[in-house]
C-alpha cells in the first residue's frame, strides 16, 4: 500500500490535467478489469465483475485531481503569477517549493524578507494575487522558454512515512481514495462494480457528473479524503473528524445527503467486523457525492480518510485509518449490491 | 373532501427533515393512494403518484421535506450542537422549540457568544446549542445520537376563520394543495404525475432526478412564496397578500417561468373566477427551475401560497389560497393542450 500511495502522490494532476494519474491507474487496473475506458472529461471507468450482478449498477469513485495552480501571466522580470485551481489557503503557500508544468520546472513561492516589511504588513495574510512563483528566470523572455501561460503548478513535496504509522505528502486528497480503489480491484468482489476515477472534483465534482449520467447507478460510494480537525487550535465542538479514529462516514455535507438506510447497513456490517469508523460531523465541504442528482438519482454513501492539513503541501494521514477505509469500501459493494439484488 | 386545515395538521405530525423523508412519504402515500392509479418511490425517496391519461405528460411537484437540524456534537454536559438542514438564520432560532425523535429541546445562545456581544448574522451555528434538559453527555446520548435530526415543534392553529399559523406551511401546505388537486383530478385527458419531492430545501435535488426519470412535457411546481403584507421599515418588498389568491410565478432568482403556461393558468383562473396574484421575486428558488432545465428543457411554472414568517415555526397562510390553488391546478390539468 505504501509503495502504491507513494507512486500516486508523486504524480501531478491538477483539475483538467489528470493524465499522469490516469495513465498510472489505467495500467495498474487493466489486469483486473473486464472493461476499461476514459470518457470525454477524462474520468477513467473500470468495470469488474463479481459473483452476482445487481439490478441497478453500483459504482465506487475516487477523484484523481488534486488542488493546484495555473499560471495566469508572466511578469516582465520573469515571475509567474498564478490562480488557484481548487480551494487553497494562501497562507500555506509561503516558502513552498513548487513545480511547474509537465517538465516539472522547479520554483519557489515566498515573500520579501522580514527586514523590508512593516509591522502592519506582517499582521495580514497575503492574498493569492500578490504571490508569484519564482523559477529563477532572469526576465520574461527566458521564463517563457520554460513555462507558458496556462501551465499547471503543484506543490513540490516529498512523500514520506513518519511518526507512528503516519504518512505525509501532497495530493493525499484523493490519491488515498485512488489507492483504496486499486487495491479493491485486486480482490474477489461480491457484486459487479464500476470503479470510476474522476476528474475535476476540486472545482465542483465535474467528472462525477458525467460519470453518474453515463452509468445511472443505484448506489454510489464516494471514497475521498476529509478534514481531520483534531488539532490544538480547534475546540472540540468545532471538530469534524479525527485522525486515528478510523474511516470517516458522511451524514450530510453541503453537496449531498447520504442515504441513511445504506449507511446503517454498512455501519452495522463494520461493527460486526470490528472495523473502526467515525461520523463526519460538520456540514461544510462537498465531494463527488454532490453529483448524485444526475440521472434518476442514486443512494449515496460517503467514505473518507481523515487527513490533517488537507489541501496543503504536506498533508498527514494514518495508515490504519486507510486500512479501515479499504475494508468499509469492500463492505459497500456487498451492502449496496444487497440493496440492488 | 380533503379539508386543508386538517390535512395540514396531519402532515405536520409527520414532518420530516430534508434527506430523511421516509415518514412523511409514507403518510402522504396513504393519503394519495385512493386518488391515483399507481405510485412508487425512487432512489432518492421521491414519492411519484401517477394518474394515467393519453394526453400531455404533466409533472406537478410539491416538496415534502422540511427544514430542520442534525446533531453533530454533544458536549460533556449534554448540550447539543447541530448542523442546519436548509435555510436558517441561527440568531432567529434562539429560544425556539425543536424536537428530536425521542425528546424536545430549546435553542439557546452560548454565554461566551452573548458576552462577546455577537448579534444578528454574527451568530452562527457554532454559537447556539439545543438544551434537552440532560445533565451529562451520557444522559443526552440515551436520547439523541450524532446524526439524529430535529424539527420545529409547534401546533397548527386557526387564526380567525381563514388563516392558520403552523410550522412547515413550506411546503406541507403545498403538499396539501397537491393532494387536494389529485382528488379533484380523478380523470383527466392528460398523463399526470404528482410528485412529492425530497431535498428541495438543500437545493431542489429530488425534483431534478424525478423530472429526469419522468421526462414531462409540462411541469408545475407548488410551493410557498413570501407575502409582502407585513410591517417593514422600507417599502413592501412585494405586493403579494395573504388571501389575495394563489400566486403564479413569473420569476425568481433561479427561474423565468414559461410565459405560455402562465397565460394558460391565468385564463383558467379567470374562467373559474379564481383570484390570482403574479409573483416576481428577486431571491429564492423552487423545484420549478430544476424541472425547467430537465433534459432538453420543459415549460415550467409554479403556483405558490403567500406565506408570512417563512422558515419560522409560525408560518401564517390563508387556507382559501390553498384550496383555490388546488382548484386552479386541477382545472388546468384537466384542460386540453
Amino acid at each position: 500500500m505504501i509503495k502504491l500511495l507513494k507512486d500516486l502522490c508523486t504524480l501531478d494532476g491538477v483539475p483538467g490535467y489528470e493524465k499522469e494519474v490516469r495513465e498510472y491507474i489505467a495500467q495498474a487496473a487493466r489486469p483486473y478489469a473486464n472493461e476499461i475506458f476514459t470518457d470525454a472529461l477524462g474520468s477513467l471507468f473500470v468495470f469488474k465483475s463479481g459473483q452476482r450482478t445487481p439490478t441497478r449498477p453500483i459504482m465506487l469513485c475516487a477523484h484523481m485531481d488534486e488542488v493546484g495552480f495555473l499560471v495566469k501571466s508572466i511578469t516582465e522580470d520573469g515571475m509567474l503569477k498564478i490562480v488557484a485551481s481548487g480551494g487553497i489557503d494562501p497562507r500555506v503557500l509561503i516558502g513552498r517549493k513548487m513545480q511547474v508544468g509537465k517538465s516539472k520546472i522547479p520554483g519557489i513561492i515566498s515573500l520579501k524578507a522580514i527586514h523590508l516589511t512593516t509591522i502592519e504588513e506582517r499582521k495580514k495574510a497575503p492574498e493569492l494575487k500578490t504571490l508569484y512563483i519564482d523559477i529563477g528566470a532572469t526576465d520574461k523572455e527566458s521564463a517563457e522558454k520554460l513555462v507558458r501561460v496556462g501551465d499547471y503548478a503543484v506543490f513540490d513535496s516529498e512523500f514520506a512515512s513518519f511518526g507512528q504509522n503516519c504518512i505525509k505528502g501532497k495530493a493525499l486528497d484523493d490519491r488515498i481514495g485512488c489507492a483504496v480503489l486499486l487495491k479493491l480491484l485486486e480482490c474477489e468482489l461480491a457484486y459487479d462494480c464500476w470503479f470510476v476515477f474522476t476528474t475535476g472534483e476540486e472545482i465542483g465534482a465535474r467528472g462525477a457528473m458525467s460519470s453518474i449520467h453515463r452509468l445511472n447507478p443505484g448506489c454510489i460510494g464516494v471514497v475521498d479524503s476529509t478534514t481531520a480537525s483534531d488539532v490544538p487550535d480547534n475546540p472540540a465542538h468545532l471538530r469534524s473528524t479525527a485522525m486515528r479514529e478510523g474511516a470517516v462516514i458522511s451524514l450530510i455535507d453541503s453537496g449531498a445527503v447520504y442515504d441513511h438506510t445504506l449507511r446503517q447497513r454498512i455501519t452495522d456490517a463494520a461493527d460486526r467486523e470490528c472495523v473502526k469508523w467515525q461520523y463526519r460531523t460538520r456540514i461544510e465541504g462537498a465531494t463527488d457525492a454532490s453529483a448524485y442528482v444526475y440521472g434518476t438519482g442514486a443512494k449515496m454513501f460517503g467514505l473518507s480518510t481523515p487527513v490533517r492539513y488537507i489541501h496543503c503541501a504536506n498533508s498527514v494521514a494514518y495508515l490504519p485509518d486507510i486500512a479501515a477505509v479499504q475494508k468499509i469500501a469492500a463492505l459497500f459493494i456487498e451492502e449496496a449490491g444487497g440493496m440492488n439484488a | 373532501m380533503l379539508e386543508i386545515f386538517n390535512l395540514q395538521k396531519e402532515l405536520v405530525k409527520n414532518a420530516s427533515t430534508s434527506g430523511y423523508e421516509g415518514k412523511i412519504g409514507r403518510a402522504i402515500a396513504d393519503l394519495a393512494k385512493p386518488f391515483c392509479d399507481e405510485m412508487r418511490i425512487d432512489a432518492l425517496g421521491n414519492l411519484i403518484c401517477h394518474i394515467k391519461g393519453k394526453g400531455k405528460r404533466i409533472m406537478c411537484a410539491a416538496h415534502m421535506d422540511a427544514i430542520g437540524f442534525m446533531a453533530r456534537y454533544i458536549d460533556e454536559n449534554g448540550f447539543i450542537y447541530v448542523n442546519p438542514l436548509g435555510g436558517h438564520y441561527a440568531y432567529e432560532l434562539i429560544n425556539t422549540r425543536v424536537c428530536f425523535e425521542k425528546v424536545s429541546g430549546i435553542f439557546r445562545l452560548c454565554k461566551a457568544s452573548e458576552n462577546a456581544g455577537k448579534t444578528g448574522k454574527e451568530i452562527t451555528f457554532n454559537d447556539i446549542y439545543i438544551d434537552i434538559g440532560a445533565r451529562t453527555k451520557e444522559g443526552a446520548e440515551k436520547l439523541v445520537s450524532i446524526g439524529d435530526t430535529a424539527i420545529f415543534e409547534g401546533e397548527t392553529v386557526m387564526l380567525g376563520k381563514n388563516r392558520i399559523m403552523t410550522p412547515y406551511a413550506d411546503d406541507l401546505s403545498g403538499c396539501a394543495m397537491l393532494l387536494r388537486a389529485m382528488q379533484l383530478c380523478n380523470s383527466s385527458p392528460n398523463d399526470l404525475y404528482f410528485v412529492f419531492t425530497v431535498q428541495e430545501e438543500l437545493g431542489c435535488r429530488g425534483a431534478k432526478t424525478a423530472a429526469f426519470g419522468i421526462e414531462p412535457d409540462i411541469a408545475i411546481a407548488v410551493d410557498v412564496c413570501p407575502a409582502g403584507d407585513c410591517p417593514s421599515e422600507n417599502d413592501r418588498h412585494n405586493d403579494i397578500a395573504l388571501g389575495g389568491g394563489p400566486t403564479i410565478k413569473i420569476m425568481d432568482s433561479s427561474v423565468f417561468s414559461s410565459v405560455g403556461l402562465n397565460k394558460l393558468l391565468k385564463s383558467v383562473a379567470t374562467a373559474m373566477n379564481i383570484k390570482t396574484q403574479w409573483e416576481i421575486l428577486t431571491g429564492g428558488g423552487t423545484d420549478t427551475s430544476e424541472m425547467l432545465l430537465t433534459r432538453d428543457g420543459v415549460p415550467a411554472t409554479c403556483i405558490s401560497i403567500p406565506t408570512r414568517n417563512l422558515h419560522m415555526p409560525v408560518e401564517i397562510i390563508d387556507i382559501r389560497d390553498v384550496e383555490n390553488g388546488a382548484q386552479l391546478l386541477a382545472a388546468t390539468l384537466r384542460s386540453k393542450f
